[in-house]
C-alpha cells in the first residue's frame, strides 16, 4: 500500500474515534449535576427568561436530539457558542490552540534535546557514575509535581533572578507579530522580527521547562533502555569486529535502532503534555486550551468543553498518524497497511 | 615453512559469574601460519569461540578477564594495545564473521550503507588518524562514491548476482545464505590478513552451508587469506581445513593436519569424537557418545580436565596438566598416555 492511500485511510479512521469521544464527553458533561442555563442566565432571571434561554440554546430538547444537533453543527465546522461569553467556540479555539501547541512543542523539544543525549550517555556508561546521576536526576524530575515546581521556578527564575516574566505569552502592551501559524516564536521569525522573537522566547522558556520535566524523565529512561538493547545486538559485535569506529557505531547504527522506542514515547508524551499543560497554563497564566478548559469547566459551559475535547482528540490522533509514518521512515521493514 | 601470523601462548581467560569465577580458557596454545586454513573444533562450552573472540578483543571485560598469556600477531602483542589502537588494528588486519547472518546485519540500513562504511573504515581508518573526520565530512562524498564501486566488486566477489542493483536492498530482502555472503564481503573489505569465522555455517541449512564453505575455500585461493574456522562440526573441518586443533574445556588437547587427525587420532577425547560421528554403516548400532558431561568451569577437575570421562585414566591425569607430546612434527597431543616433553604442574 502506498503511503498516500495509507494516510487517507488513517485519516478516515479518525472519524469513528471522534464519534466515540464525543459520545462519552457529551454524556458525561450533561449527566453531571448542575444548572448551566441558570448559571448563564444569572441569579435574577425569571423562569420565563430561563425557558427562553434554554430554547434558544436548544437545551430544552431531549439529549439524543441535542447530540445530533451538535454533531450536525460540527460537520459544518460549527462548534456552538459558549453559554457564558456567547462567543463562538470555534473562534476561541482558533486563538487558544496555537498557544497550547507552542507551549507543548517547546516542552517536547526541551525534553527530547536533553532526554535523548542523557539516555544515550546513561546507556554507554551503564551502572557507572554518569548513568546513576542521570537516573537519579530523571527520578527527581518525574517525581516533582508540576504545580509545585512551577511556583518554585517562578519565584527563583522569575522574581529573584529576574530571568523571565512569570505570566502570559507576550508583553501585554506590545504588538505581537502578524499571525501566520499562531505560534509567536515562529511568526516573529517569519517576519524577521527578532525583538519580538526574543520577547516571545523569554515568556516561553520557563513554562515550557516546567512542563517538559515529566516527559524528560520518561524519554531519558526509554532511550537508555532501548539503547542498551540495541547495543547488545549482534550487529554491533560485527561492526566492531570489522573495524567500524565506536563513535560511528553508536551515533549512526545503534541510535537508529534504538530510536523507534524513543519516538513512541515522545509521541505519547506529547499527548500527555497537552493534558498536563492545564496546570502549567493556569499557574503561568498562559492563554491556552488548558486555561480555557478550566474556566469553562468551572462554569459547566458545555460547548467549549466539547470543543476542547474534540480538538485534543484530533491533535492526538494526528500525532499518532505522524508517528506511525515516521516508524516506516526509520525502519525499512515496516510496511504501511 | 610459511611465516608465523598468529601465535596464542598460554592464554587464560576467566569470567566473573554469580557462582564464582569460571575458568573458561586455561592455557590455550595455538599457532597459525600465513595461508593456513585452520580449524578449531570442540563441543559447546569448550572455549573455542572465546579463543576466537579473544583475538579481536571482543570479549566484554568485565566480566571477562585475561589473567595470563599473550596473543602475538605479526610480532605485536595484541593484549598490550589500547582500545583505540585495537580499533584500528581490527579495521586493518582482521575480518570476523559470526554464526547468525540474520542478526549480524543491521536491519535499518541498506547493504550499501553498511558495506561502504566497512570499505571506508577498513581502507582508511587503519592507516590515518583523521580518516574518521574525513569520512563524515561533506567532501567525503567522492570517497563514498569510490567506496561504492569497491563495495559492488566485493559483492561480486562473494557471489551475489546482480551486485550493482542488489546492493541498494535492505538485509531483510536477502536470504540467510546471501546475508552471510554480505557479511563475508564486509569482513573482507579491507583485505585483512586473518579471517576469523566463528561457526559461519551453523545457522544455515546444509546445502547453503556447503556453498558458503566452498566460497570461503575459493576466497582463500584467490586472496591468499589465512582463516581460523571455529566449528563443532567435524564434517566442516574435513571439507575445509588443512590443520585442526581440538579443544576440550578451555585447552587445546590435540592439534594436527586434518587427514592425520581423522586417520590417526591420539587423544582419547578426539578418538571418542571421531567415533561419535554418525556413519552410514553404523546406522544399526545407533549413535556412540562419550559417557559423562563437560566439566563445570567454576570447579574444573584438577590435572587433565578430561580425566573423569577418560577410559584410559591414570594416576598423573588426576594431578598434572599434560604437556605436549609430539607424534609427528605437526601433530601434538596433550595426554599422559604419550611421553611428555616437559612436566607442568597445576
Amino acid at each position: 500500500m502506498s503511503i498516500q492511500v495509507y494516510l487517507v485511510r488513517r485519516l478516515f479512521l479518525i472519524i469513528p474515534i471522534l464519534i466515540g469521544l464525543s459520545l462519552i464527553t457529551f454524556t458525561i458533561s450533561r449527566i453531571v449535576p448542575g444548572d448551566p442555563v441558570g448559571l448563564a442566565a444569572g441569579p435574577q432571571a425569571t423562569p420565563e427568561i430561563r425557558e427562553r434561554l434554554a430554547a434558544e440554546l436548544g437545551m430544552d430538547k431531549s439529549l439524543p436530539e441535542q447530540y445530533i444537533n451538535y454533531m450536525a453543527g460540527l460537520l459544518r465546522g460549527d462548534f456552538g457558542e459558549s453559554l457564558y461569553t456567547r462567543r463562538q467556540v470555534a473562534d476561541d479555539l482558533r486563538t487558544f490552540i496555537p498557544a497550547t501547541l507552542e507551549l507543548t512543542l517547546a516542552a517536547i523539544i526541551f525534553a527530547s534535546a536533553i532526554g535523548i543525549p542523557m539516555g544515550i550517555i546513561s546507556a554507554l556508561y551503564q551502572n557507572k557514575l554518569p548513568d546513576h546521576s542521570a537516573r537519579i536526576l530523571s527520578l527527581f524530575f518525574v517525581s516533582f509535581p508540576a504545580f509545585w515546581l512551577a511556583m518554585i521556578f517562578q519565584t527563583q527564575f522569575g522574581v529573584n533572578w529576574d530571568l523571565a516574566p512569570v505570566s502570559g505569552r507576550f508583553p501585554r502592551l506590545d504588538i505581537p507579530p502578524n499571525q501566520i501559524t499562531g505560534l509567536l516564536t515562529v511568526d516573529s521569525l517569519l517576519a524577521l522580527d527578532f525583538a519580538s522573537f526574543g520577547r516571545a522566547l523569554e515568556h516561553l522558556w520557563l513554562p515550557a521547562l516546567v512542563l517538559s520535566f515529566g516527559a524528560l524523565a520518561s524519554i531519558t529512561r526509554i532511550t537508555r533502555a532501548s539503547m542498551l538493547e540495541a547495543l547488545n545486538n549482534d550487529s554491533v559485535k560485527t561492526e566492531r569486529a570489522i573495524g567500524i569506529p565506536w563513535r560511528v557505531i553508536v551515533l549512526k547504527y545503534v541510535l537508529r535502532n534504538a530510536f523507534i522506542a524513543t519516538l513512541t514515547i515522545i509521541s505519547l508524551e506529547f499527548g500527555w503534555l497537552m493534558a498536563g499543560a492545564v496546570l502549567v497554563e493556569s499557574i503561568f497564566d498562559w492563554p491556552g486550551l488548558g486555561l480555557y478548559l478550566v474556566e469553562s469547566s468551572l462554569r459547566l459551559d458545555f460547548q467549549p468543553i466539547m470543543g476542547i475535547t474534540m480538538m485534543y482528540g484530533i491533535i492526538f490522533s494526528l500525532v499518532n498518524i505522524l508517528t506511525d509514518v515516521a516508524y516506516g521512515i526509520i525502519d525499512p521493514r515496516i510496511r504501511y497497511g | 615453512m610459511a611465516e608465523k601470523l598468529l601465535e596464542i601462548r598460554d592464554l587464560h581467560l576467566e569470567f566473573k559469574t554469580f557462582d564464582g569465577v569460571a575458568k573458561v580458557l586455561a592455557g590455550v596454545d595455538l599457532t597459525l601460519h600465513r595461508g593456513d586454513v585452520y580449524g578449531l573444533v570442540g563441543e559447546t562450552g569448550c572455549g573455542k569461540s572465546m579463543t576466537a573472540l579473544s583475538i579481536p578483543r571482543l570479549i566484554p571485560m568485565p566480566p571477562g578477564r585475561i589473567t595470563q598469556g599473550e596473543i602475538i600477531f605479526n610480532g605485536e602483542n595484541l593484549l598490550e594495545k589500547s582500545e583505540g589502537q585495537m580499533e584500528r588494528f581490527r579495521a586493518k588486519h582482521l575480518g570476523v564473521i559470526f554464526q547468525d547472518p540474520v542478526t549480524n546485519l543491521n536491519p535499518m540500513f541498506t547493504v550499501r550503507e553498511q558495506l561502504i562504511d566497512a570499505v571506508i573504515f577498513q581502507q582508511h581508518y587503519g592507516t590515518t588518524n583523521n580518516a574518521l573526520w574525513r569520512a563524515v565530512m561533506p567532501s567525503a562524498r567522492q570517497r563514498r562514491k569510490d567506496a561504492l564501486q569497491r563495495a559492488i566488486e566485493l559483492l561480486d566477489l562473494v557471489g551475489i548476482p546482480q551486485a550493482a542493483t542488489r546492493i541498494h536492498d535492505y538485509p531483510h530482502q536477502f536470504s540467510g545464505g546471501m546475508r552471510q555472503r554480505v557479511l563475508i564481503a564486509m569482513a573482507l573489505a579491507g583485505e585483512p590478513d586473518l579471517l576469523i569465522a566463528d561457526e559461519p555455517t551453523t545457522a544455515l541449512d546444509v546445502t547453503i552451508q556447503a556453498q558458503i564453505l566452498r566460497l570461503i575455500k575459493s576466497l582463500v585461493k584467490k586472496l591468499g587469506l589465512t582463516v581460523l574456522l571455529i566449528t563443532h562440526n567435524l564434517g566442516v573441518v574435513a571439507k575445509t581445513c588443512e590443520k585442526v586443533a581440538v579443544m576440550y574445556s578451555g585447552r587445546v588437547i590435540e592439534e594436527s593436519p586434518v587427514r592425520e587427525l581423522f586417520r590417526n587420532p591420539k587423544h582419547p577425547y578426539t578418538q571418542g569424537l571421531i567415533q561419535a560421528v554418525p556413519r552410514k554403516e553404523s546406522n544399526r548400532g545407533g549413535l556412540i557418545g562419550i559417557p559423562g558431561t563437560i566439566p563445570d568451569l567454576n570447579h574444573p577437575p584438577a590435572g587433565c580436565r578430561f580425566h573423569p570421562r577418560c577410559p584410559h585414566v591414570m594416576a598423573p591425569c588426576r594431578t598434572t596438566v599434560p604437556s605436549a607430546s609430539a607424534m609427528t612434527s605437526a601433530h601434538n597431543v596433550y595426554c599422559h598416555l604419550y611421553p611428555q616433553m616437559d612436566e607442568v604442574a597445576t
